[in-house]
């Protein structure tokens, strides 16, 4: 017995919050208008390929060149893309897909079932080195066995049925499968492309056969990505652009300068001491939510850091709204728990229905004061000087350095300040060699998951140096429940074991900051982040 | 002559030898490794890409796999972009930071020398004193306070130039000027007081009791010499500036080799730093190389053999 699930399903899980940018005025496209536009990015991608690439200077190319069996609404909400439509199975652990009839690579080809498995096995393919492996053999049968070299690829659960059908078996029910299915590391990927140049097929506008809206046709490295439409994406006549341009301009200033003069139509991103100016002077600003909390890790193994009242004494102390006005400069929202605002389970805000863990937004000096005292540091008297390790990014050190402040002034603690670059700093803080330390998380997909599950015990993210039985028992629940209103309460179990006991120091949940020209409609900023232009269009 | 130029070049193929070792080992003892990414990466994936690119080799066999590959002039894959070599990046973008930077040359030269020239002619009357003033500031404004302001007025609010990228001849004129801002007033001051220490020797007095013409004791006697020390500067200034300013490329967002550069150092790209250094190294032995041939030629006095 199988449940058809079409889109209706799905909207169980809807992201409440998702921005759909250029409120659209009905039939207002203007037919002589050139359909191109011109949008900065900040930095050249390091790698280009959809089943490889983890970073996000990929995302535009990406997004606006592939598509996934699935993809996701305005809301975030996944709807068919390049499969016309799925069914799961009761137990949840078998999706089937049906692949749309006239799905076509950009270069005329048919786009089969074949195709989908052999990009998602070369994921599975330790030697591929996908970035992203782990959203795939996570999920997917005998996918982490796979991966170790344990089982041979055959034994993966993954089967073309035949040319438009693909079966996929499921190690356990995964309630955000569907968000998975949409994410970059299940696009498809040419195989006779891929195997001619593995390395370098990505490089180059001619061998970089995509199936979405868009298909490359300049690649000029540390310059631009040109984009023009696909004529054989199977929605192609619902795509309004022909040319897109996505030229990097790393320097933020420069990126205003060319789009307060008029020589671009969007950056995406700007520099954070324009943002008040920005806000009162421009129709063309935008601070978008995003699917992001800024972090900070307590050593959980380090005394005095092992002391609950310590580590509550310390998030007490933080004004965070005076952070978040005068550092990211209203960019943000004071955080008191990992998993952001905007996440719908079942109609419900995961963060709404969860609490704020007695947090406020302004410090609340007194019971911090008093906790401390209780840990035995009255005044802050004999607190060791713990190191307070950073990485080099301009808002991060203002941050650390008023969070240092609001500790002195309101605990009477001094701490060390460390500081390296990026390169250095992470692989310390993966050996634990920190007391604490700026962290911070992107979600990569759609659901709550994607921040909780970065706490269990055998996470390599979960650099706390904190675990609990109970916490990975509570995600583990999660994960193979089908009952929306069950998982939910076990995702805010697990957020309460973390939280209670202020294992980590939540501080402001992120927000884009970015501009887009009127003249552009119907483009959206997802709360992952992507620039997504399928519907895009230019007026005058 | 020839044999001078056989020794010169051993000498120059030792010193990149020496050059290459030296940041071999500098570049694998700086903390943090090529693949350190936004989160953490399975250990399967992190071997997978250790043995793509022979970082688990020993250190020796690295070195001596690296060297063999400049023998055949492959610089070897780029860590950081996956598919691209470090011989694309150099020919992407050595082009790009090239003609700004050629173009910067020109410009230096034929604005710094005539302005130094007339400085030390006019020797304290007025001309002097603004081609001072001008140097001095020129000196004192660093390149990205003079690049950010020439934005500001000729792109923002003139609206007269494109703001970035070198797309077409327009986006040329920022980023040259901004470039050669400095290097005209250096070359201008240094121009101005080689002269006037030309002007005060023998052989001026000499051409002077001769009764050359003003012309001739200028350009023949005077700036000739006077060049000496130019020359000297434009070598290493014209190696600098062709392989491109990290600073100028970035604010002007020009896909050039100075930022390219830059960024391989912070994302430990190995191959790039090792490339671009070895890039850098052999175009500067050739400029100065070319500058010590330019001395015979300058002055007579200075015997490029051995003083046989």
């Amino acid at each position: 017995m199988k449940k058809i699930l079409l889109v209706l399903l799905i909207s169980a899980v809807t992201l409440t919050s998702a921005f759909a940018g250029g409120k659209q005025e009905a039939n207002e496209k203007a037919t002589n208008v050139p359909q191109e536009i011109v949008y900065i990015v900040n930095d050249e991608s390091s790698d280009l390929d959809p089943g490889t690439s983890s970073e996000t200077f990929a995302d535009p190319a990406i997004i606006n060149c592939f598509e996934g069996l699935v993809t996701t609404d305005a809301n975030e909400t996944p709807i068919p893309g390049t499969a016309e439509s799925w069914s799961i199975s009761d137990d949840g652990l078998v999706y089937t897909f049906t692949i749309r009839e006239n799905a076509k690579w950009s270069d005329g080809k048919a786009l089969t079932a074949e195709d989908f498995a052999y990009s998602w096995k070369r994921v599975l393919d330790p030697a591929t080195a996908a970035k992203n492996a782990g959203m795939l053999y996570s999920y997917i049968k005998n996918g982490s066995k796979i991966f170790q070299g344990e089982l041979p690829m055959d034994e993966a659960g993954i089967k073309v049925i035949d040319e438009r059908t693909i079966e996929v078996t499921l190690e356990a029910p995964t309630p955000y499968m569907l968000q998975m299915f949409a994410f970059r590391c299940f696009y498809p990927v040419r195989k006779d492309i891929v195997e001619a140049d593995p390395e370098g097929w990505h490089r180059s506008a001619e061998t970089y056969i995509s199936n979405g809206p868009f298909k490359a046709s300049e690649m000029n490295f540390g310059e631009s990505i040109v984009l023009v439409k696909n004529e054989n994406y199977w929605d192609a006549e619902n795509v309004k652009l022909e040319k897109i341009t996505f030229r990097v301009i790393s320097e933020l200033s420069t990126a205003l300068t060319a789009m307060e003069s008029g020589d671009v139509d969007g950056i995406s991103d700007v520099p954070a001491a324009e943002i008040p100016r920005l806000k009162a002077e421009s129709d063309a600003f935008y601070i978008l939510p995003a699917l992001g909390t800024t972090y900070y890790h307590f050593n959980n193994k380090v005394a005095p850091l092992n002391d609950n009242r310590v580590r509550e004494a310390l998030s007490l102390a933080l004004n965070r709204r005076e952070l978040v006005d005068t550092i990211t400069q209203g960019a943000g929202i004071p955080a008191f728990a990992v998993v952001p605002p905007g996440l719908a389970i079942g109609g419900n805000d995961f963060r709404e229905v969860g609490t704020n863990y007695g947090g406020s937004e302004k410090a609340n000096v007194e019971k911090a004061q008093k906790l401390l005292a209780e840990a035995g540091y009255p005044n802050g008297k004999g607190f060791p000087e713990l190191r307070f390790s950073y990485y080099t990014h301009p808002t991060v050190k203002k941050l650390v350095e008023a969070m240092h402040q609001m500790w002195k002034k309101n605990l009477g603690i001094d701490l060390k300040i460390v500081n390296a670059e990026w390169q250095v700093y992470y692989a310390d803080v993966l050996a634990m060699n920190y007391d604490i330390c700026a962290m911070g998380w992107g979600g990569d997909y759609a659901h709550p998951m994607t921040f909780l599950a970065i706490f269990t015990s055998d996470s390599a993210n979960n650099l706390s140096n904190w675990s609990d039985p109970a916490y990975d028992a509570a995600i583990a629940s999660a994960q193979s429940e089908t009952d929306s209103d069950k998982i939910l309460e076990y995702m805010h179990k697990a957020e309460d074991l973390l939280m209670n006991e202020n294992r980590i120091l939540p501080v402001y949940h992120r927000s884009y900051t970015m501009m887009m020209g009127s003249q552009v409609k119907d483009w959206r900023r997802t709360v992952l982040g992507s620039i997504v232009l399928k519907d895009a269009y230019v007026t005058e | 002559m020839f044999k001078y130029i056989l020794k010169r070049f051993v000498s120059m193929i030792i010193t990149m030898f020496v050059i290459i070792t030296i940041t071999f080992l500098l570049m694998h003892s700086v903390p943090g490794g090529p693949f350190a990414a936004e989160k953490a990466l399975p250990p399967e994936v992190e071997q997978a890409l250790l043995e793509k690119y022979h970082l688990d080799d020993p250190l020796w066999k690295q070195y001596v796999d690296y060297v063999g590959g400049i023998l055949r002039f492959d610089l070897g894959p780029s860590f950081k972009y996956r598919g691209l070599t470090v011989n694309e990046l150099i020919v992407s973008g050595f082009p790009v930071s090239g003609r700004v930077g050629g173009l910067s040359i020109l410009v230096i030269l034929l604005i710094g020398i005539p302005l130094g020239i007339i400085a030390a002619l006019k020797q304290n009357r007025w001309e002097d004193a603004v081609v001072r003033f001008l140097a001095t500031l020129g000196i004192t404004i660093p390149s990205f306070v003079l690049a950010t302001l020439l934005l500001y007025v000729f792109s923002l609010k003139l609206d007269l130039l494109p703001s970035f990228g070198i797309e077409s001849w327009k986006g040329y004129i920022l980023p040259v000027v901004a470039l050669s801002g400095y290097s005209i007033s250096f070359v201008a001051r240094l121009t101005r007081s080689s002269l006037l220490e030309v002007f005060r020797q023998d052989y001026m007095i000499m051409a002077r009791a001769k009764g050359l013409s003003e012309f001739k004791i200028l350009f023949k006697h005077g700036l000739k010499n006077a060049l000496i020390p130019i020359v000297t500067v434009m070598g290493p200034l014209i190696a600098g500036l062709l392989t491109g300013s990290f600073v100028i490329e970035k604010i002007f967002a020009l896909p050039g080799m100075g930022g390219h550069f830059v960024n391989g150092i912070s994302n430990r790209d190995y191959t790039v730093i090792m490339g671009i250094t070895v890039f850098y190294a052999g175009f500067l032995l050739i400029m100065v190389f070319i500058v010590d041939l330019i001395y015979g030629f300058l002055d007579p006095r200075i015997k490029l053999d051995n003083r046989s």
